[in-house]
């Protein structure tokens, strides 16, 4: 199965993606609650990108391990202003400080693997992955 | 999404609100702004949202759940969101999120019971008093 | 070149012809072969369907190779042979065989094709070689094919297996109206778990039950992971609208989830089962009272005082009967 690229530059780009997720996921073999689980995760790191970055990508692909499990990666790019402290970042969760930050460890738990790529003043990538 | 409006329903002094779609943000704000004007304009109680077809809750949502919570308690109005769906329920709390200060119920008959019994809403004092009577009455004969 | 390919073609003919005019004699000594074969179970497979699988086999053989030309067993001319020998294998699998079995299936019909080959081609060397080649690498692919699928089908057999035993061992059971209870027993391992939580909440949902009962009495030990699960269960629970009451908690179990920081003040938790059911019960607004006591609490109402002693004597009916039953006395037909 091919990857699938969506821009990510308004609100509405935020419901397109999930969705896109959602269907790629069920075609792909994942059950309910992982259909559920990675809609969600995208929901959230495409929010991040439009709030923070204003304007950025989703590519969806479909991928295999080396032991032929099947599994979907999701990366989340943008050109944005960049993440100052990213230890930090991953110890914001919902219930510490005023706001709901960014969510990224209650991301990370929703996945199998998490990886985030920050430069301030360059861009951030966070990339995904479920396993089915 | 601006085609398919929620629609709020008035059902005695509660207000009913099934949530039958995905949501953009856009229509979660609209959301929160036609219950609150709603509340405001018709006086009511209650506030149930019927989110047993949500199959997806995100950060955003629960936040605005809690909000159209507290800003109904403000309005003397209750919250309750009933019929969350398992797979919702798994996610939120692998996100750590709470959804504080909104009462969950599990379908729409726990949701009545829980409003009529905070507020007393359209329940009569003397139906209530009967109706435990008849009660006690049909547990023994079913026993 | 021409003459070459003329001549592999009629020698390639050979071996189609062996096939259909000995096919009787190869099909004999490739079941024989396989009846001796230390590996035959004859609880398996009775010896007229092996003899009609072989014969089925060697048919779809002749006629392949001869429109196959230079191509291998991948060729789509092979399509209907290779979907039949991946039904051999896959019930081979789903009977029980071992993989031996299964793969000298083929490999014993190559043993009784080239000696006759040999017969056939006697003195040309070369075209010996070159059919015992042919045939060879044919018959190879054919024998991977099987173990191929008989492996394909046998991790689909354990796997489902696994998924029913998942399935069996966490029941969910009703025991009163809106009240669910989950027995747990035996080790708890993560995937165990994540299966229960979902059973769970499912049912939770299904049977509108505000109340779930997790017994951990049969648990003996509990790890992080488990005990997340059994954390995050309650949690999603109670998103849901349903409450937990965690019963049969060991003191070994209780040290663990002390000492993984797990706060037990947000779960209700009772020793017994029975002491959660009885808790159950009051919350959905039900109350165990002997039968006798109602009678007396209810003396206000007439109707209910009547129907109340009803109830009393006809549970000392019950009771009594019950007794003479175990001791013998009265059929059990009765009630």
């Amino acid at each position: 199965m091919p990857s699938r690229s969506i821009a990510l530059e308004n609100e509405q780009d935020i419901s397109a993606a999930r969705n896109e997720v959602r269907a790629l996921a069920a075609a792909l073999g994942f059950r309910m609650i992982d259909q559920t689980r990675l809609a969600t995760v995208t929901s959230e790191l495409a929010r991040n990108v439009v709030k923070y970055a204003r304007r950025g990508l989703m590519i969806a692909q479909p991928t295999e391990s080396a032991l032929g499990r099947k599994g979907l990666r999701l990366i989340f790019e943008d050109k944005g202003p960049g993440i100052p402290d990213i230890s930090a970042a991953m110890r914001d969760g919902f219930t510490t400080g005023g706001g709901l930050g960014k969510g990224l460890p209650g991301s990370k738990r929703l996945v199998d693997e998490f990886v985030i790529e920050s430069t301030v003043g360059a861009g951030t990538r966070v990339t995904v992955v479920r396993w089915i | 999404m601006e085609g398919s409006r929620i629609p709020i329903l008035k059902v005695g002094r509660v207000l009913i609100v099934p949530i039958q779609v995905d949501m953009d943000d856009q229509t979660v704000m609209l959301l929160q702004e036609r219950i609150l004007s709603e509340l405001e304009r018709t006086g009511a109680r209650g506030v149930l949202i019927d989110i047993s077809l949500l199959e997806m809750v995100d950060s955003f949502i629960g936040r605005v759940l809690s909000d159209i919570a507290a800003m109904a308690r403000i309005m003397d109005a209750r919250t309750v969101v009933v019929g969350m769906q398992p797979a919702v329920a798994i996610t939120l709390v692998e996100l750590g999120l709470e959804l504080r200060g909104v009462d969950t119920v599990l379908n729409v008959d726990e949701g009545i019971k829980l409003l009529r019994g905070e507020f007393g809403i359209d329940e009569d004092e003397d139906d209530a008093a009967y109706r435990e009577l008849t009660g006690i009455a049909e547990q023994i004969n079913r026993a | 070149m021409a003459e070459q390919s003329t001549s592999s073609q009629s020698e390639r003919r050979r071996v189609v012809d062996l096939l259909s005019t000995r096919r009787d004699e190869i099909l004999n000594l490739w079941i024989s072969e396989r009846l001796e074969a230390q590996e035959f179970r004859d609880e398996l497979i009775s010896k007229k369907d092996l003899r009609q699988q072989s014969r089925q086999v060697l048919d779809m053989l002749a006629q392949a190779i001869p429109e196959a030309g230079d191509a291998d067993f991948d060729d789509p001319v092979f399509a209907d042979l290779r979907a039949y020998l991946n039904d051999i294998s896959h019930m081979r699998a789903v009977k029980g065989y071992t993989p031996t079995e299964n793969a000298t299936y083929i490999l014993s019909l190559r043993n009784v094709v080239i000696p006759l080959l040999a017969e056939e081609l006697g003195g040309d060397a070369e075209s010996l070689v070159r059919e015992m080649n042919y045939f060879t690498r044919l018959l190879d692919k054919m024998g991977l094919v099987m173990v191929e699928n008989f492996i394909r089908s046998r991790e689909e057999i354990i796997r489902q297996q696994r998924a029913d035993m998942l399935e069996l061992s966490t029941p969910v059971i009703k025991v009163w109206d809106k009240i669910l209870t989950l027995p747990i027993i035996g080790t708890l391992d993560s995937r165990r778990a994540q299966m229960m939580m979902e059973s769970l909440l499912q049912k939770v949902v299904e049977t509108g039950s505000t109340i779930a009962i997790l017994d951990i009495t049969g648990v003996r030990t509990m790890d992080t992971l488990v005990a997340n699960h059994l954390i995050k269960t309650v949690t999603a629970a109670r998103l849901m609208g349903a409450r937990c009451i965690l019963t049969g908690v060991s003191p070994a179990i209780a040290q663990t989830m002390v000492q993984l920081g797990i706060d037990l003040t947000q779960i209700t938790t009772r020793a017994q089962m029975s002491d959660g059911i009885k808790l159950a019960l009051e919350m959905v607004g039900r109350a165990v009272v002997p039968a006798k006591a109602l009678a007396q609490m209810t003396n206000g109402t007439k109707d209910a005082m009547a129907a109340a002693n009803a109830l009393a004597e006809q549970a000392t009916t019950i009771g009594d009967a019950t007794k003479r039953r175990e001791s013998g006395d009265v059929p059990p037909s009765r009630f």
